[in-house]
């Protein structure tokens, strides 16, 4: 099985940040609805809010080489097994001849990075891998498209 | 072949009553308001002119390879419809048209896009059909292939009529039943019925005035008989001579007492079958079997779903299906019920929803009153939660399929699937469940033109991971 690219480490960085930036804007909106219309709104929360996004912050950033670890897919001529999550595990299994499409993807972020998201769809189901180079994503889709061609000319 | 035409007249019947049925909700509405009383003079005859127009610009006609369609009043559209395109005829009859052979045509093509599936001929001749037939790739009435020199015996490979005593079964057992009731009750109070009918009663009941609830319990009980009855004519209507029969791999569903309908499906279509049972059903030790078909996309996001046997018993139902599908197993597969710790777990979620709600409607308002309300809520989520804890289990049946039960609302529901149909499955579990032993299994199925994700939870990892390996050690 192997891993995702190393640079999708920084990314998740980013993203924590992002979410933090978007977590202080939050607080932000809500200090100046107070402070302007709403003198009303409750003060609890602010601290409360406060620490928790900083609290999650730090545990993202913690986390990220545990995602590492456990993101990994591999393709095998039978199947395409994709294994992600630390918190929430998911372990899947996509058999070749099932496989309909690979799609690739890229957002601003991966676009920064290089890496694009691969996407295999089936008869319905879709299942995603977060993120692979340029290479090793057009490697996998020549792979999975002509393993799956050749399964359904077997049939 | 049949040249330009239009629709029999019937078809005019058919559409002026379809406009009206959808323009119900409107009249009612109106009803209500009491206000702009003048729409039940114009709306009928707006309906009825429209009617005529959609009428005539309908048209239909087969040349030698194809099928077209004209339709539209303001947006005209013309549909080809190639022979080797169609897939599936469905066939609807009104009784009283039968002498004529005028029917309803519902023809399935492959097409995958949306409005692209399925074309209604709403009253045309027999001799549609089978022309239609004829030319077609899979022909639906075997009876017009060149006839083999067959018993008649071996053609007839099974089937299976219903009987009067499960029609009234399955509607008695319907849960319909209360959504009508409630309705009901929701309806009479507006119109001032209750009023209407305690005035009635007052005389009868005169010296046990006092006692309220009399009056009110006799008023119920003929409600609750009144829909049950109702809801009798209705299934009889519907199901009347149900009947399921296989010739080589085409199953054929007929039923309908006033409108006839006959349902052709390939056995190759079917994705998965489900075996259900409301809680109802289930004390009487009933189930309904239905069926996941790939789609010709018909409407836009609908399930290909379709009843295979509406109710019979659980003793006979995998004896009698085993007559229809090949793969099925003899009799009911082994799956373990569920262990406490499973029931505990969905009565943990049940509770938690319950929760939210709770504390939710606990700023705006915790007095007296919202405690009582709390109780029955509670326990409700306990008893859903324990159910489906209960029946939630997995089994491979044999070398190729698999048997997956869980349960929703106090039904149950056993999928029957099998490797070629799975499209892909997935093994999920959060790290709390990764302590405690638990995972989740995740089968993808087709069904229509849309995927099912069947989620079997809380089960224990080592039954959940053997499948899995199955599932990719499959040759």
């Amino acid at each position: 099985m192997q891993h995702l690219p190393k640079s999708i480490k920084r990314i998740w960085f980013m993203m924590s940040i992002i979410h933090l930036i978007v977590n202080l804007l939050i607080l932000g909106a809500y200090l100046l609805a107070q402070h302007l219309w709403w003198p009303w709104l409750p003060d609890w929360g602010i601290v409360f809010w406060v620490v928790l996004s900083l609290v999650i912050f730090v545990v993202e950033l913690a986390l990220i080489p545990y995602r590492y670890a456990v993101y990994q897919y591999a393709v095998y001529p039978t199947e395409v097994e994709i294994k992600k999550g630390f918190f929430w595990r998911r372990f899947s299994a996509i058999p070749i001849a099932r496989v309909q499409n690979v799609d690739l993807q890229q957002g601003p972020l991966l676009r920064f990075q290089q890496l694009y998201r691969i996407t295999v769809a089936t008869g319905g189901s879709n299942h995603t891998i977060e993120a692979l180079s340029h290479e090793q994503a057009l490697t996998l889709k020549d792979q999975v498209m002509t393993l799956a061609r050749e399964a359904r000319n077997d049939q | 072949m049949i040249n330009k035409q239009h629709l029999h007249p019937f078809a005019l019947l058919i559409k002026v009553g379809f406009l009206f049925r959808d323009f119900l909700p409107a009249v009612l509405g109106f009803v209500f308001l009491r206000q702009y009383w003048q729409i039940w003079l114009i709306l009928p005859v707006v309906l009825i002119l429209w009617a005529c127009l959609d009428y005539y610009c309908f048209t239909y006609e087969m040349t030698d390879k194809e099928l077209i369609v004209n339709s539209g009043v303001i947006i005209k559209q013309q549909r080809h419809i190639p022979y080797q395109q169609i897939q599936n005829l469905q066939r609807r009859q009104w009784f009283f048209l039968e002498p004529f052979g005028v029917e309803t045509l519902i023809v399935d093509t492959g097409a995958k896009e949306k409005d692209q599936g399925e074309v209604t001929l709403l009253a045309v001749s027999n001799v549609v059909r089978m022309l239609l037939d004829f030319n077609s790739s899979e022909p639906t009435d075997l009876a017009q292939l060149p006839a083999e020199p067959v018993e008649e015996e071996v053609k007839k490979a099974a089937e299976y009529k219903i009987g009067f005593k499960e029609l009234a079964l399955y509607a008695m057992t319907n849960p319909d039943i209360l959504g009508q009731f409630l309705f009901v009750l929701v309806i009479s109070n507006h119109l001032g019925l209750m009023d209407i009918l305690s005035n009635a009663s007052d005389t009868v009941v005169d010296h046990v005035n006092h006692y309220g609830l009399v009056p009110i319990l006799i008023v119920l009980n003929v409600i609750i008989l009144g829909l049950m009855v109702v809801n009798l004519a209705r299934v009889l209507l519907r199901l009347y001579g149900f009947t399921v029969i296989r010739q080589d791999n085409l199953l054929t569903v007929k039923r309908g007492l006033i409108q006839k309908s006959i349902l052709h499906v390939s056995i190759n279509r079917i994705q998965s079958i489900h075996i259900r049972q409301n809680i109802f059903r289930q004390i009487f030790g009933l189930v309904t079997v239905e069926l996941d078909l790939i789609a010709d996309a018909t409407k836009s996001d609908e399930q290909k779903r379709v009843t295979l046997i509406p109710v019979i018993s659980q003793d006979k139902v995998y004896s009698v299906l085993k007559e229809f599908l090949d793969y099925t197993p003899e009799q009911a597969p082994t799956i373990k019920t569920g262990d406490w710790y499973t029931s505990w777990l969905f009565v943990r979620n049940a509770l938690v929803g319950v929760g939210i709600v709770a504390m939710a409607v606990a700023i705006f308002y915790h007095g007296f009153w919202y405690w009582i309300a709390l109780m029955p809520l509670i326990i409700l989520a306990i008893i859903f939660g324990w159910y489906k804890g209960y029946y939630t289990g997995i089994n491979r049946y044999d070398d190729g399929h698999l048997a997956l039960r869980t349960a929703r609302q106090l039904t149950n529901d056993t999928v029957l699937i099998g490797w070629h149909e799975i499209q892909s499955m997935s093994v999920d579990a959060s790290l709390l469940m990764v302590w405690t032993k638990r995972a989740n299994l995740i089968v993808s199925v087709r069904s229509g033109n849309q995927v099912l994700r069947l989620r079997y939870r809380y089960l224990p990892t080592q039954e959940v991971e053997d499948i899995f390996k199955w599932y990719r050690e499959y040759v």
